[in-house]
């Protein structure tokens, strides 16, 4: 996604209309977000003649204009466990480059019980970077964003599946017992999600295509329970 | 668990008492708020009634204890299993992978044996169990206790044929 424009230092002249043309940077024909507004001379009461009789929104041009910029976010989440391999990759610049070429423009980190603190500011990209430790309920988390990398937690995959989610699963290879990881491969061979190491993940989300991804139909326990029913001689409805 | 308890016709399966860990302070809650809605729905009845309660009992083993103090742990959950179940004679129980559903299970099975009661024991093994069972699922199948056991993926239906499965739970 091309970002508008910086907006002019205060005290320049308006630039030369040919010059201002090309210093837009282009932006490509599958972009989703909504058009850019022309580029607003610097005092935006003196009518010039470029922009006599358009509407303008100034908010566009302040640099907290987070309402016109679509959001792309990228939701970390490691729930209760301690993932610190997984936060200090998705804290390394060629992730935050990954990301950025695939079009995302936050990341969100759910540290849980790690003791790694990822930057909030990142250096050179302009990735926006956010971390907090827990919270009650990642749900909300979850809906706003536009793609989760989650540790290979069941609670954290189904919730992700069930809200429709692009969801890539990175498995915790200092576990002891990582039986968790059948769960995530089983799920990534029938297309619901893709699985990475945290070595992996770079590449993974360079070569990821979410149009691959099958949807999950969540299951139900009115089967099981019917079975019980039976065993038990109730009457099964 | 809370995903088959819903799904259950209460008036079938009540009361009901939900048993778990003593160190385990989020499965408890979820349950109790379940049930707190249950009551909801029937408010407008006069005298509501108490159709839940909630229990913990010690763990066998923590994460990490080691195996030798482990021993004794697993004593104390026996016997504490035991206490629980002669209060509460149940005559269904449902389990879902823990190990502390271990003693409660054996509990049961014991007092069946010696015809001090009868229980059917239903247990649900965990989602993420896709190849290999849980150590307490492994314990039930193989010792025959469980009366149904159900897996979520057919691929354990396949390595384990008295075992059933049903489709997922979530």
């Amino acid at each position: 996604l091309a970002r508008t424009a910086p907006p002019p230092a205060a005290g320049a002249p308006p630039s030369h209309p040919a010059r201002r043309s090309s210093s837009r940077p282009r932006r490509s024909s599958t972009a989703r977000s909504r058009p850019v507004p022309p580029c607003l001379p610097l005092d935006p009461s003196s009518a010039s003649s470029t922009n006599r009789g358009r509407e303008v929104p100034l908010r566009a041009y302040s640099s907290e204009g987070m309402g016109d910029r679509e959001r792309r976010v990228v939701f970390v989440t490691v729930g209760t466990t301690c993932f610190d391999a997984l936060v200090k990759v998705v804290d390394s610049e060629e992730l935050k480059q990954a990301l950025l070429q695939k079009g995302y423009t936050d990341l969100l980190i759910q540290m849980g019980r790690g003791t790694y603190k990822p930057s909030k500011a990142s250096g050179n990209s302009s990735l926006q970077v956010e971390h907090f430790t827990f919270s009650p309920s990642i749900a909300d988390n979850i809906r706003e964003a536009s793609l989760v990398i989650s540790h290979a937690g069941s609670g954290s995959i189904f919730e992700t599946l069930r809200l429709g989610k692009p969801l890539i699963v990175v498995v915790n290879e200092d576990l002891m017992d990582n039986h968790q990881s059948e769960l995530a491969e089983e799920l990534a061979e029938r297309n619901h999600l893709f699985c990475a190491h945290p070595q992996t993940l770079r590449e993974n989300v360079e070569a990821m295509d979410l149009n691959a991804l099958q949807p999950y139909v969540p299951g139900e326990a009115k089967p099981v329970v019917a079975l019980i029913n039976r065993f038990l001689g109730f009457p099964v409805d | 668990m809370m995903n088959i308890v819903t799904e259950l016709q209460k008036d079938r399966f009540t009361p009901r008492y939900y048993v778990a860990a003593l160190t385990d302070n989020m499965s408890l809650p979820k349950a109790q708020v379940y049930e707190k809605s249950l009551i909801h729905v029937e408010g407008d009845r006069e005298t509501i009634i108490e159709n839940a309660e909630f229990m913990q009992i010690y763990r066998s083993r923590e994460v990490g204890q080691s195996y030798i103090t482990a021993i004794a742990t697993t004593l104390r959950a026996i016997l504490h299993a035991m206490w629980l179940i002669i209060r509460i004679r149940p005559q269904v129980i449902f389990c879902n992978g823990p190990g502390t559903c271990i003693p409660l299970c054996a509990s049961a099975f014991l007092l069946k044996v010696l015809g001090l009661g009868w229980s059917s024991i239903f247990y649900i093994e965990s989602i993420a169990r896709v190849k290999k069972l849980s150590l307490s699922g492994l314990l039930l199948y193989k010792l025959r206790m469980a009366d149904q056991f159900f897996v979520q993926w057919p691929q354990l239906q396949q390595k384990y044929p008295r075992a059933q499965y049903a489709g997922r739970l979530m």
